[in-house]
């Protein structure tokens, strides 16, 4: 009885099809792409430190605002 | 078969359970990016030229380890060990109220607990959970005993609980 109950209870531990997804999208590897950021000079650091194993900036360039 | 098709086999048959194993553990804030991080050694592993033969003991080796890994991590920065065993586990909604019941009285069990229970409802013989674990089969039965009767008491609370609602 506890057996089938306790079987029962795990299927509620365990992800939707969304979370399923999304973890198998972030995992396999996809065609590179380009995000362009406008951001402070500063910035670059910042932003290094939250990429993740495959991203990189790949350029810096300064912009002028006028 | 090429390597993703190898890796989203892999993936079919046990996210489900890692991902699971990782909520009841710690709850479901921290279950998909552990679960994430085990996968993604499963996908490095399918680059080698001799991947695992046994991917399901591999997983679930990776997995136990890095439990341990993140228990160290909360005890050595919180060091506030009753605050960690009564760490919840979050199961997905449900308006089911025996479900509820039975859900309920599982996250009322302590956290080595609801880790062999989880692991003999992937079923996991006593013998494999004793090598992931490190402790000895006879030791790994014992401990299933005693959480199953603590479930099933666990159970006999909900269920009161609930008629006196």
């Amino acid at each position: 009885m506890t057996d089938k109950q306790l079987e029962t209870a795990m299927q509620a531990f365990k992800p939707n099809e969304a979370i399923k997804k999304r973890v198998l999208r972030r995992i396999l590897p996809t065609e590179p792409s380009v995000t362009v950021l406008f951001v402070h000079k500063n910035s670059r650091e910042i932003i290094e430190r939250v990429l993740k194993k495959n991203q990189k900036v790949i350029e810096n360039t300064m912009c002028h605002w006028h | 078969m090429n390597r993703t098709a190898a890796f989203q086999a892999v993936y079919e048959e046990l996210f489900d359970d890692v991902y699971a194993y990782f909520n009841l553990c710690f709850g479901v804030a921290e279950a998909e990016d552990l679960a994430q991080e085990i996968f993604l050694k499963v996908w490095q592993q399918t680059e080698k030229e001799e991947p695992p033969n046994n991917w399901r003991a591999f997983v679930f080796r990776c997995a136990v380890n890095l439990k341990n890994d993140v228990l160290r991590r909360k005890y050595a920065k919180a060091n506030a060990t009753e605050a960690l065993l009564k760490q919840t586990a979050e199961p997905m909604a449900t308006d089911d109220l025996e479900h509820i019941g039975v859900q309920n009285a599982l996250t009322m069990l302590p956290l080595e607990e609801r880790e062999l229970l989880a692991l003999k409802s992937f079923e996991f013989t006593s013998d494999e959970i004793g090598i992931l674990l490190g402790i000895t089969p006879s030791t790994v039965r014992g401990r299933l005993q005693k959480a199953k009767a603590h479930f099933k008491e666990a159970l006999e609370k909900e269920e009161v609980t609930q008629h006196d609602r």
